[in-house]
C-alpha cells in the first residue's frame, strides 16, 4: 500500500522544482511566470505542507519511517575496531520530532510565500525570478536537513541552508549593506560549520555509521560504547564519555553558527539588510532553527555527556539575557526582533541543555509561530512605513493598521511570555526544567544549571521591556512623522498570513499546558506524549528517538546523571510571569504616553556599550585584522621569502648550471672527444673501485 | 601455405631501400621527389603494417619470439614494437623530406640511406648476437653520417656531419672493443650464451667483463645520446637538415634503447653480474641522472629552438634510461617499468619528430631559428603552431597529452621499483623543461610578430598532422601501446 511515507522525499523536491522553474526562468530571461514565480513556489509549500500535515497524521497513528534511500558511496573495508565499512548515504528518518518539524517548516514558508506577494511584487521589485529561486531552494534545504537520517545528510543540507541565506540575505546586491552582511552571515557560520564538519569525520571515524536513529545509529553505539557492550575508534587516547564530549562539542560548533549562539551570533543582526520576508523564514523555521534542530535531533548522544549539555545550558542560557540586554536600546524595529531571536534560541538551547528535550523542542515550536508573526508583522509595518525602519518614526500606527496592530501584539505577548500565550507555556517549561534539574542534579552540572535559571530568569525581564517598548513605540502614542500619519495597511496577502499566524501564535502553547495539568491533574500535556511515545514499544523501542529513552539517559549513571527536584510548575510559572508582566509594565508606564522621552539615554555609557552590542562586532573585527591578519601576513612573507625563495633560487641555479654546461659544448670536436673519454674512464675506475674487479 | 618470414618487417624497409636506390639510378639527375617520397611512404608504411599485424594477429611472435640465423638475430615483441615505431617515424620523415629538399640534387641517396638506417635500426632490435648488434649499429651509423652531412654545401651541416662521425668513430670502437672484452671473457657473442657464462660465474675473468660491460654500454649510449656519450649529438643535430634531425633523435635513440634493452636484460643478467660485482642498474642511474640534468640544464639556456630541442632530446633520454636503471634482480616489476620506457620511447617518436619537423617547416619558410624569430607564428599559422604547442606540451609532460601518460607510467613504475629519488629527479627535471618548452609557446601565441610567409606545403603539414594524430590519438590509445610494450617487456625477462 502507498503510504504517506512513500511520497515523503516529494516534501523536499516540491520546493525543489519550483527552485529550478525559477532558476530557468531567470535564465531564459523573459518575464514567463506570472507574479515573478511567487505562484509555483505557494503552489510547491502548499503541497509540502499537505504532504507533511499527511505524514503528521500518519506518525500519529504510530507509524514512523527510518530508511536509507540511496547509497553514494561504499567502503570496501572496516577501519581499526569498527565491525562494517563506511557507507556515505542519503535517506529519510520521519518521527514525530521531524514530522513535527516539517509542519512547522512548510507551514512557514508557505506564509513567507504568500506575503512575498505583497512585500516583493507589490513594491515592484526587480529580480523577482531570483527571489523566489532563492527561497524555494531554502524551503527545500531546510525540508531536507529535516527529514535527514544521518549526520553528513544534515551537513549536506545545513550548508545548502546556509549558502540560501546567503544569496538571500545579499538579494539587493546593489546597495552597499546587503552583499557585506550576507558575506559576514555566510563566513560566520562557515567558521562553526567548520568545526561541525570535523565533527562529522570524527562521528564516522568513531562509530563508523552517522545515522541518528535505530540500533546501528552512532547515539545508540555510544550509549553502548559507555557500557562496554560496544567497541568504537577513540582518539587521542580519551576515554568513550571524554571523546564523544569531544565530538559532541565539535558538532556543536555548527549549531552555534546557524543559531547565532554567542559568540557567533553577531552575523544575524546584520542579516536584517535582507529583505523582511527572508528574515522571518531564517529566523522561524529555517536557518536559525537548523541549529537546535541539530541538537534536538541527535539528542540521545548529548543526552550522555554532562559537560556538553552543562555547555548547551550554559551558551544557550548566557546568549539568552546577552541579546536580551542588548535588544533594549535598538531604534530599528527588525534590530529589535533580530536581538529577541537571539535570545530566545538562547533558550531554546537552555531548554534542551536542562534536559528539557520537550521544553525545548515546545519553544522551538511557538518561536517558530511568533517570531514569523512578528516579522511578517514587522514586514506589513515597514511596507507602511515606506521602508523607514525607525521605531522613533513610528507611532500611532494602532488605529491606521488594525490588523497588523493586533496580531502583531499577539505575537508580542507570546514573546513576552504573558499567559496565555504561546510563548509563556514554553518558556516558562525551559525554566522550570532548568531549575529542577539544577536543584536536583548534585554534580558540577547541576550548579551550572542553576546559574543558567539565573540568567534565564533575568532575561524574562528584559524581553518583557524590550518587547513592550517596541510596541509601545510603534503603535502607540502619537505619529511622530509625516510617514506615520498616512500610514495604510498592506493588501490580503499581508493580512492574512498574519492572521493566520496571530491564531497560531495565541493558541499553540495549549498543546502542552504543564502548569495547569499540575494544577488540575487533566492529561493535556499532548507535545509531551507526542514527542515520548510509548515506552519500551512502538518506534520509540526501534527508533530510540523518543523522549523516554532521553529521559532514561539523562537519569542514569553512565549519561547525563541529573535527577529532578520535586518542585510544582505553576509556582515557577508564576515567577517568571511576574517578571514579564513587570518588565512589560515598566515599558509601558516609560513609553506608552503619547509622545514618550527616549529614555534609554539616560543609561549614559551603558547605553553605547548596548547599542554597540557590547563591541563584539569590534573585538571580531580586531581578531580578523589584529590577530589573523598579521599570522596572514608573516605566511604571506614565509611564502615569498621561504618558498618563492627556494623556487626562485632553483630556477637561478638551473640557469646559472645551464650557461655554464653551454660552456662546455665549446665546437671543438677534440675536446669532445677527450672530454667521452675522460667520462668513459671515470666511469671505469669509479665502478671498477666499487665492484672490485681487480 | 606461403607464411611471411618473421623479420618481413625489416626486409620490407630493406628492400625499400634498394627500390629507392634502383629507381635513383635510372633517373639519377631527377630532382622530382614525388616518386621517392611514394615509394619510402608506401615501403615504410607496408613494414608498418607488418610490424603491427605480427605483433596483434595472434601470431605468437609478440609472446614467445623466434631466433633465425643460428641465434644470431631473434623476432620477438620488443623488436617488433620498435621496428613499427622505427617505420612510423620513417614514413613522417619521408613526408617532410618532400618540401624540405624540393628542387635538391641527389635525393634518391637521401632517401635510400635513410630506408637503409630505418633497416639497420629494425636490426639492431632484432640483435642477439654482439656481432649483429654491432654490424647492425654501423649499418645505422654510416648512413647517419651522411645524412647529417647531407647539405653538402652547407657549412654547419658538412662540419656537424664530420663531427658525428668523428664521436662516432670512437664510440664505435669503444663498443666493438667492449665486445672483444665480453668475449674474451665468456667465449660467445651469442646473447643467451654470454647470459649462460655470466651465470655459470667468471671466475677471475669478472674485471674483463666489466671493462666490456661498461663499454659497451658506452656504445649504446653514444647511440642514446646519453652522458658521456652525447656531445654530438647537439651539433649534429642543429647542423643537419631539419627532417635528419628528427629522424635521428627520434628513431636513431630508441635504436640505441632497444639494443641497450636487449644486450643488457638477455646477456648480462643483473643478478649474476651484480652479484659478480658489475651492477649495471647502477651505472643507468648514475647515467639517468647525470643525462637528465645536463640535457634540461642545458636546454633552459639555448637561443634557438633547434639546439633547444637537441639538448631536450638528450633529456628525455635520461628519463628512458630510467627504464634500465630501475632494474633489479627478480623484481616483479621489471616488465613494467621497462615497458614504461618503451611506450615513452614510442610516444617520444610522435612528439619529437613533430617538434623537430615543425623546426624544418620554420626553416621551409624561411624564417630565423631563434625563439624571438618564431614570435607570432601562431597567428598566421595557427594550424601548424597549434600542432607544435601540442608537441612541446606533450614532451613536457602536461596532461592530458600523450607525453603525460607515458612520463606517468615510468615514474610510477620506477617508484615502484623503489627509486623514487631518481624520479624526485626527474620530476624536478619535467618542471624545468616546462619552462623553456613554454618559451616557445609564449613565442608562438603571445608575441607579436611580422612575417612573409609562403604558403602551407602540403607534405610537410601532412606529416605535422600525422604526428599530431600519433600525439593526441594516444590518450586512448595509450592503454594498447602501454599493454603491448610492457607485455613485450615481460617476455624479455622471462
Amino acid at each position: 500500500m502507498v503510504g504517506a511515507f512513500d511520497y515523503a522525499p516529494a516534501i523536499v523536491l516540491l520546493p525543489f522544482l519550483s527552485f529550478c522553474l525559477a532558476v530557468g526562468v531567470a535564465l531564459s530571461g523573459r518575464d514567463l511566470l506570472p507574479k515573478g514565480g511567487a505562484l509555483p513556489g505557494i503552489a510547491a509549500t502548499a503541497g509540502s505542507l499537505l504532504l507533511s500535515a499527511w505524514v503528521f497524521l500518519t506518525v500519529s497513528g504510530g507509524e514512523t519511517y527510518n530508511e536509507t534511500i540511496y547509497t553514494w558511496a561504499a567502503g570496501a573495508e572496516a577501519t581499526g575496531s569498527l565491525s562494517q565499512p563506511l557507507e556515505l548515504t542519503f535517506g529519510l528518518l520521519l518521527d514525530p520530532l521531524s514530522a513535527m518539524m516539517l509542519l512547522i517548516v512548510s507551514l512557514v514558508a508557505l506564509l513567507v510565500h504568500v506575503f512575498s506577494l505583497g512585500y516583493m511584487n507589490d513594491e515592484g521589485e526587480t529580480g523577482l525570478p531570483r527571489y523566489y529561486a532563492g527561497l524555494g531552494l531554502f524551503t527545500a534545504s531546510m525540508l531536507g536537513f529535516v527529514v535527514a537520517d544521518n549526520l553528513l545528510m544534515a551537513f549536506m543540507f545545513f550548508e545548502l541552508v546556509g549558502l540560501c541565506s546567503y544569496l538571500l540575505i545579499g538579494f539587493w546586491f546593489r546597495q552597499s549593506g546587503p552583499p557585506s552582511a550576507a558575506k559576514k552571515a555566510f563566513l560566520v557560520t562557515r567558521f562553526g560549520d567548520y568545526f561541525f564538519l570535523i565533527g562529522v569525520v570524527a562521528v564516522f571515524a568513531t562509530f563508523g555509521t552517522a545515522a541518528f536513529a535505530g540500533e546501528e545509529s552512532f547515539p545508540h553505539l555510544a550509549e553502548q560504547a559507555i557500557q562496554g557492550e560496544a567497541t568504537v575508534n577513540t582518539f587521542l587516547g580519551l576515554e568513550p564519555t571524554a571523546w564523544f564530549t569531544v565530538v559532541g562539542l565539535l558538532v556543536l560548533g555548527g549549531v552555534i553558527g546557524k543559531s547565532a549562539q554567542f559568540p557567533l551570533h553577531t552575523w544575524l543582526p546584520d542579516a536584517m539588510e535582507g529583505p523582511t520576508p527572508v528574515s522571518a523564514l531564517i529566523h522561524a523555521a529555517t536557518m536559525v532553527a537548523a541549529g537546535v534542530y541539530l541538537v534536538a535531533r541527535m539528542y540521545g548522544f548529548y543526552a550522555l555527556s554532562p559537560t556538553a549539555m552543562a555547555v548547551i545550558a550554559l551558551v544557550g542560557a548566557f546568549t539568552a539575557l546577552f541579546a536580551a540586554s542588548m535588544g533594549l536600546v535598538k531604534r530599528e524595529i527588525k534590530q529589535v526582533l533580530a536581538y529577541s531571536t537571539i535570545s530566545q534560541y538562547g533558550y531554546i538551547m537552555l531548554g534542551l541543555g536542562a534536559g528539557g528535550y520537550v521544553a525545548g523542542t515546545f519553544h522551538l515550536l511557538t518561536h517558530a509561530f511568533f517570531k514569523a508573526l512578528l516579522f511578517l508583522g514587522a514586514g506589513s509595518v515597514i511596507i507602511a512605513m515606506h521602508h523607514n525602519e525607525d521605531m522613533w518614526d513610528m507611532g500611532g500606527l494602532k488605529d491606521r493598521m488594525p490588523v497588523t496592530y493586533y496580531t502583531f501584539l499577539a505575537g508580542s505577548l507570546a514573546l513576552a511570555g504573558i499567559v496565555p500565550f504561546a510563548g509563556f507555556w514554553s518558556k516558562d517549561e525551559v525554566l522550570y526544567e532548568a531549575l529542577v534539574h539544577g536543584l536536583g542534579t548534585t554534580s558540577g552540572l547541576g550548579t551550572a544549571l542553576l546559574v543558567a535559571y539565573g540568567m534565564g530568569l533575568i532575561a524574562v525581564l528584559f524581553t518583557g521591556f524590550y518587547t513592550f517598548r517596541m510596541v509601545m513605540l510603534t503603535f502607540h502614542g502619537e505619529p511622530r512623522t509625516e510617514t506615520a500619519r498616512e500610514a495604510t495597511e498592506p493588501g490580503w496577502n499581508v493580512k492574512l498570513p498574519l492572521v493566520v499566524l496571530g491564531i497560531l501564535a495565541t493558541t499553540v502553547g495549549f498543546v502542552n499546558m504543564v502548569p495547569v495539568k499540575d494544577l488540575t491533574g487533566a492529561e493535556i500535556d499532548f507535545l509531551h506524549k507526542w514527542l515520548y511515545g510509548t515506552e519500551g514499544a512502538g518506534w520509540a523501542e526501534a527508533l530510540g528517538t523518543s523522549g523516554y529513552n532521553y529521559h532514561h539517559l539523562l537519569v542514569a549513571d553512565y549519561g547525563a546523571g541529573m535527577t529532578a527536584a520535586a518542585l510544582p510548575s505553576y509556582l515557577v510559572g508564576l515567577l517568571s510571569l511576574a517578571l514579564a508582566l513587570f518588565g512589560a509594565g515598566a515599558a509601558y508606564v516609560l513609553y506608552g504616553g503619547t509622545d514618550p522621552d527616549p529614555y534609554t539615554d539616560k543609561l549614559g555609557v551603558l547605553k553605547d556599550v548596548l547599542y554597540n552590542n557590547y563591541y563584539q562586532d569590534e573585538y571580531q573585527v580586531w581578531l580578523a585584522e589584529g590577530v589573523v591578519l598579521p599570522l596572514s601576513k608573516a605566511a604571506d612573507v614565509f611564502d615569498q621569502a621561504v618558498v618563492d625563495g627556494v623556487v626562485n633560487g632553483v630556477s637561478s641555479v638551473s640557469l646559472f648550471g645551464g650557461s655554464r654546461i653551454k660552456r662546455i659544448q665549446d665546437g671543438l670536436v677534440t675536446h669532445y672527444a677527450a672530454m667521452l673519454t675522460l667520462g668513459l674512464t671515470v666511469l671505469l675506475v669509479g665502478f671498477a673501485i666499487y665492484g672490485g674487479w681487480f | 601455405m606461403v607464411t611471411a618470414p618473421p623479420l618481413t618487417p625489416t626486409f620490407l624497409l630493406g628492400l625499400t631501400a634498394l627500390a629507392v636506390l634502383t629507381y635513383d639510378s635510372v633517373w639519377p639527375d631527377s630532382t622530382d621527389g614525388s616518386v621517392l617520397t611514394g615509394i619510402s611512404v608506401v615501403g615504410s608504411l607496408a613494414s608498418l603494417a607488418a610490424a603491427g599485424w605480427f605483433l596483434t594477429a595472434g601470431t605468437g611472435l609478440a609472446t614467445d619470439g623466434v631466433s633465425l640465423y643460428a641465434d644470431a638475430v631473434v623476432v620477438d615483441g620488443m623488436s617488433l614494437f620498435f621496428t613499427a615505431l622505427f617505420a612510423a617515424v620513417t614514413i613522417l620523415v619521408s613526408l617532410a623530406s618532400f618540401d624540405y629538399f624540393a628542387g635538391k640534387e641527389n635525393q634518391g641517396e637521401l632517401f635510400g640511406l635513410m630506408l637503409l638506417a630505418a633497416t639497420g635500426m629494425s636490426l639492431m632490435a632484432s640483435a642477439n648476437s654482439l656481432a649483429t648488434a654491432f654490424v647492425a649499429l654501423e649499418l645505422v651509423s654510416l648512413p647517419s653520417y651522411a645524412l647529417v652531412a647531407f647539405l653538402k654545401n652547407d657549412r654547419g651541416s658538412s662540419e656537424a656531419g664530420l663531427k658525428y662521425f668523428l664521436i662516432g668513430a670512437l664510440s664505435s670502437a669503444i663498443f666493438v672493443f667492449g665486445v672483444s672484452l665480453i668475449y674474451g671473457a665468456t667465449g660467445s657473442l651469442l646473447l643467451p650464451d654470454v647470459a649462460a657464462a655470466f651465470e655459470s660465474g667468471l671466475g677471475d675473468r669478472v674485471g674483463i667483463a666489466g671493462v666490456g660491460v661498461l663499454m659497451v654500454a658506452g656504445g649504446v649510449a653514444f647511440k642514446a645520446a646519453a652522458v658521456p656519450f652525447h656531445f654530438w649529438a647537439p651539433e649534429a643535430y642543429e647542423g643537419a637538415p631539419a627532417p635528419v634531425s628528427a629522424f635521428l633523435s627520434s628513431a636513431s635513440k630508441a635504436a640505441g634503447f632497444a639494443l641497450a634493452f636487449r644486450v643488457f636484460v638477455v646477456g648480462f643478467p643483473l643478478g649474476p653480474a651484480a652479484s659478480a660485482g658489475i651492477d649495471w642498474a647502477l651505472l643507468f642511474q648514475v647515467l639517468a641522472v647525470a643525462t637528465m640534468v645536463l640535457g634540461n640544464f642545458a636546454a633552459a639556456t639555448q637561443d634557438e629552438v633547434k639546439r633547444m630541442l637537441a639538448y631536450s632530446s638528450i633529456g628525455h633520454a635520461g628519463y628512458v634510461l630510467i627504464g634500465l636503471a630501475a632494474l633489479s634482480a627478480e623484481a616483479s616489476t621489471n616488465g613494467d617499468v621497462m615497458g614504461a620506457a618503451m611506450a615513452h620511447l614510442f610516444v617520444y617518436g610522435f612528439m619529437n619528430t613533430g617538434a623537430f619537423l615543425f623546426v624544418a617547416l620554420a626553416e621551409n619558410w624561411g624564417v630565423g631559428r631563434r625563439f624571438e624569430d618564431y614570435n607570432g607564428l601562431g597567428a598566421e599559422k595557427p594550424f601548424a603552431a597549434v600542432a607544435m604547442t601540442a608537441f612541446l606540451f606533450s614532451l613536457a609532460g602536461v596532461p592530458p597529452l600523450g607525453g603525460f601518460f607515458s612520463k606517468l607510467f615510468l615514474f610510477a613504475g620506477a617508484v615502484e621499483a623503489g627509486l623514487w629519488w631518481l624520479v624526485v629527479i626527474a620530476v624536478i627535471n619535467s618542471s624545468l623543461s616546462l619552462f623553456y618548452y613554454s618559451r616557445v609557446v609564449r613565442a608562438l601565441w603571445f608575441e607579436e610578430g611580422d612575417h612573409d610567409l609562403s604558403g602551407a606545403p602540403t607534405a610537410l603539414y601532412a606529416a605535422l598532422a600525422v604526428a599530431l594524430i600519433g600525439t593526441v590519438v594516444l590518450l586512448p590509445g595509450f592503454g594498447p601501446v602501454i599493454e603491448t610494450a610492457q607485455q613485450a617487456a615481460t617476455a624479455l625477462f622471462a
